[in-house]
């Protein structure tokens, strides 16, 4: 999922995010994840930036199994 | 996070902050970002360290507190749009924080100006522009040693 996103983005927006790409995927496996009455918000900042970053939000259900 | 009890120590820092700024305006607030996975594990990563609503004029705050070493700057904060778990919308205040004085005192400012003072989403935009602006500026005296 996340590397769809990765290759959907231009090659210079992934490269200053790959730090922070690397941070999600080791949130997503480390999940499940389920929301119960509040939804999960990630915001991964990349370093040394105020606003290039990679966001995980979960609203409903649950994400990230193995199945 | 440095471990369980930091993580405790700063929720509560927030939490009594928030508290003494909101409670005497009788503003009433509640949490909105789930703590924990869902499954009873608590994350302990500052991803937010803490977050709060209020219903009465659908704004949030969510406060990410990063790990020391990451960055060289230490305040950023943003106007952002989510969708909650009833399918509402709620305008939120983002602010990506390493803990100093500074950014203390700044982040208070922004919660001020935010949810005290209630300014609109573009006036808040451009406030943030405004502040940024002005640390800015006074690092540069800094550097000057005129103050």
């Amino acid at each position: 999922m996340i590397l769809k996103l990765k290759n959907k983005i231009p090659k210079n927006e992934a490269k200053v995010r790959e730090y922070v790409f690397k941070k999600a995927v080791n949130f997503i496996e480390n999940g499940p994840y389920q929301v119960v009455d509040k939804i999960i918000i990630k915001s991964f900042l990349v370093p040394d930036t105020e606003h290039e970053r990679v966001d995980i939000e979960i609203q409903k259900g649950i994400a990230f199994t193995n199945d | 996070m440095k471990g369980k009890q930091e993580y405790s120590k700063n929720v509560f820092f927030w939490h009594n902050i928030i508290t003494n700024l909101l409670l005497p305006e009788k503003i009433e607030f509640e949490d909105y970002i789930a703590t924990d996975d869902g499954f009873g594990n608590k994350f302990y990563d500052g991803n937010p360290i803490y977050n709060f609503k209020i219903d009465r004029l659908n704004k949030g705050i969510r406060i990410i507190q990063q790990e020391p070493e990451q960055s060289s700057i230490h305040l950023s904060a943003r106007i952002s749009e989510i969708e909650l778990t009833d399918g509402k919308k709620l305008d939120e205040l983002v602010i990506n924080l390493e803990l100093t004085i500074e950014s203390f005192f700044i982040v208070i400012d922004l919660i001020n100006a935010w949810i005290l003072n209630d300014f609109t989403k573009f006036r808040m935009k451009r406030y943030i522009e405004t502040v940024k602006h002005l640390k800015t500026q006074v690092s540069d005296l800094q550097e000057t040693e005129i103050i």
